[in-house]
């Protein structure tokens, strides 16, 4: 039984041994990107969380739609449905709602790349972005076309200014977003 | 020699603050079906919206079959996964539990992926090694010494993870010049879909943003070291949940707060709670 536990208890310090390293070359070092390392940073090494990249910009949605011949707003919903969670902050649906509204137009904006709308109208998130505007922020209103808004505000620090770059300025039809099968 | 006998004991002779392991398990539970219940409304309408990949492996498609009941009868999925969390959450965690729980966070992940944040992440590797945290020993002499081998080094390797968490985001910061300067901290109030602009004016200056950026660099990597000694353990558990607190309120991310507060409940001993049953009760009539 002496043997048994000795060897279990060797095996356990090889183990917090080489996870430990193998973090620590990750974290410290500069290693390449192979599927072992990314699986490794993904499930059993998380983070960093709020690391120089994701706080230099805010990106922003802002939506308007023709419906009987006149033009509504650009509004930010995302923005609103994150004030309703900042003034009630028990409506933690809102925030996630929020959530999701960006991370539906960043995957759609990342996939789009030099692609015309004619050829994009096809991708998947794209799709599930204009059926969210149609369903949530529409809500039923007959609509005959959208006017999508995407903007990056990224402030710079030396001149302690906030720049806005419009990443994409689209007039559509929804009726044209085809559902991909 | 006598370090590798006392470790040897350590791992293999008993279960190590079982009622402790037993508390951060209930904890870590609660705290998905609290964001369950609350996320309740927004992910009934996200799976109206999003379709779910299909998978190409057999393996992959049977361990994803909650998330296919959950694209054609969210409530229903819903429903079954905050009874199975209640169910679970008054039961003694057993390996069927725990198997159980980790299919579900892995099937919740992928739902709900478009919201999630860091948290999500972190209750996924929690969920991992709490398969390992179950205190029944078993009849056996040699099923026994395995049994609280495997609770024993689940236990540790999970102290270990988020103790990593640590370690990696401290030195993410220390090794970055936005960070070193605190101009990190002018940054922030500008992501204006996360943080809380009511702090905005708290942030206006240089020096008190550098003296933020290096209490948020030396608590991240003070953690790493604190939380293994009996002396400073409790005092930077309580900085720890008073930080992620205050990142709770000002950048809008309560679920990761809770998360990570939850997580330090694996850091407890169970006379940690022997002690604090005996303050509480001194103030009862």
């Amino acid at each position: 039984m002496d043997q048994l536990k000795k060897r279990l208890t060797l095996a356990a310090i090889v183990l917090l041994a080489v996870h430990l390293s193998i973090a620590g070359c990750l974290t410290i070092g500069t290693p390449t990107r192979n599927t072992f390392t990314l699986f490794y940073n993904r499930y059993l090494l998380p983070g960093p969380f709020f690391n120089e990249q994701h706080i230099q910009i805010s990106p922003h949605l802002l939506i308007a739609y023709k419906s009987n011949n006149a033009w509504s707003s650009l509004t930010d919903y995302g923005a609103e449905k994150f004030s309703t969670y900042v003034k009630s902050p028990w409506r933690y649906a809102a925030l996630k709602e929020s959530d999701y509204l960006r991370n539906i137009m960043r995957r759609s904006y990342n996939n789009i790349g030099d692609r015309t709308f004619q050829e994009y109208r096809h991708d998947a998130e794209f799709n599930e972005l204009n059926r969210y505007v149609l369903g949530e922020v529409m809500q039923g209103i007959s609509v005959d076309s959208i006017h999508l808004v995407y903007v990056f505000k990224k402030y710079d620090g030396t001149m302690k200014q906030v720049h806005v770059d419009t990443m994409l300025n689209l007039y559509y039809n929804p009726l044209q977003v085809v559902t991909p099968e | 020699m006598l370090l590798l006998n006392k470790f040897t004991d350590y791992l293999t002779t008993d279960f190590q603050q079982p009622k402790a392991v037993r508390v951060f398990c209930k904890g870590v539970l609660l705290a998905v079906a609290l964001k369950l219940i609350f996320l309740w409304p927004v992910s009934s309408m996200v799976l109206q919206y999003h379709a779910l990949e299909s998978d190409d492996s057999l393996v992959k498609a049977f361990l994803m079959l909650p998330s296919i009941l959950a694209q054609h009868y969210p409530a229903l999925f819903l429903g079954i996964s905050l009874a199975f969390l209640c169910v679970a959450f008054f039961l003694s965690w057993n390996y069927i539990t725990a198997v159980l729980f980790l299919l579900l966070i892995i099937n919740l992940n992928r739902i709900q992926f478009l919201m999630s944040n860091g948290g999500d992440s972190v209750v996924l590797m929690l969920a991992v090694w709490m398969i390992g945290m179950v205190d029944n020993p078993a009849k056996e002499e040699r099923s026994r010494v395995v049994r609280y081998f495997i609770f024993n080094v689940a236990v540790l390797l999970c102290q270990v993870q988020v103790v990593l968490i640590y370690f990696v985001s401290g030195w993410d910061k220390v090794s970055s010049v936005v960070w070193r300067t605190g101009e990190a901290f002018a940054y922030i109030p500008h992501l204006d879909f996360m943080f809380n602009q009511g702090f905005t004016e708290f942030l206006s200056d240089s020096v008190t943003n550098a003296i933020l950026s290096w209490m948020t660099i030396a608590f991240e990597l003070t953690f790493v070291i604190a939380v293994w000694f009996g002396k400073t353990r409790l005092w930077v558990l309580a900085i720890g949940t008073v930080f992620h607190v205050m990142i709770a309120i000002t950048l809008s991310i309560p679920d990761f707060a809770a998360v990570m507060i939850v997580s330090y409940l694996i850091f407890l001993k169970d006379s940690d709670y022997t002690r604090l049953r005996s303050h509480v009760t001194r103030f009862l009539p």
